[in-house]
């Protein structure tokens, strides 16, 4: 999920759910998670009688995803750890 | 045994790039501007600049009011089209590779189209500064804009986004 965030300043949900292929309980609940750990945040817009919702990272959020595909690289070349590894946002 | 932890572990990071490659790749799918933006965008920033050779400075102003809803108008439309928004302007979303130099060039030109106006009009008395530069905006967002889509859907294609040698 923070793998498609992270390049565009938000997405809308339908977009999140058709891409991750999953339903739209399981895609809420790993936003609200991302959201109460302060990586994401959820904007809900009215368009006549539907409620669209869009989601967008935090700066938090983008810097925690950002070390972890950086570990995850580091991994892959064998560094040893500097720190250790970030909460890890799919 | 540690060795074997550490192949485990690479195997597994390698596994979980894949998957961000991956969808970064799909994400280069949905950023198929529509042919009709950049032609939008580029009337509407290039009538910026017209409407600045409007009089009386109150029928200015009210065009300018009407400007900004109609550059909502386009950034919504494309955002609907879309499912995902990222301004051109937005260099967050840049950190490495051709499309930050794409989109640092369209700005650096259309900043010289809208500064390089003001100044003739102000300093030089060029009234008709605006009107040209208004004129020319809409090829430079048509031309500029379709060169950073390019580059920026190659850049998710083949760039993870992060620098590696970064730490939190």
């Amino acid at each position: 999920m923070c793998a498609l965030l992270a390049p565009v300043q938000e997405a809308d949900f339908a977009v999140l759910r058709e891409a991750l292929g999953v339903s739209d309980s399981v895609l809420s609940k790993h936003l609200r998670v991302l959201e109460d750990a302060g990586y994401l945040a959820l904007k809900k817009s009215t368009t006549g009688s539907r409620v669209r919702t869009r989601a967008a990272l935090t700066p938090a959020g983008r810097r925690a995803y950002s070390a972890h595909v950086a570990e995850l690289q580091r991994l892959i070349a064998g560094d040893s750890f500097t720190a250790p590894p970030s909460p890890a946002p799919t | 045994m540690a060795s074997r932890t550490q192949d485990a572990e690479a195997a597994d990071a390698a596994a979980s790039l894949g998957l961000v490659r991956a969808t970064r790749a799909h994400l280069a799918d949905l950023l198929v501007t529509p042919w009709w933006y950049h032609p939008a965008l580029g009337s509407v920033l290039g009538a910026f600049l017209l409407i600045q050779a409007v009089e009386p400075r109150a029928t200015r102003y009210l065009f300018i009011v009407v400007w900004g809803f109609a550059l909502e108008a386009v950034r919504r439309a494309y955002r609907r089209h879309t499912g995902v928004y990222r301004s051109a302007l937005w260099m967050h979303g840049f950190p490495r590779g051709s499309a930050r130099r794409e989109a640092i060039a369209m700005l650096c030109v259309l900043c010289t189209l809208f500064l390089g106006a003001a100044a003739l009009e102000g300093a030089a008395g060029r009234g008709e500064a605006p009107v040209i530069a208004g004129v020319l905006t809409l090829p430079c967002v048509v031309v500029l804009g379709r060169r950073l889509d390019r580059a920026l859907r190659e850049d998710l294609r083949t760039e993870l986004g992060t620098d590696p040698g970064r730490r939190s």
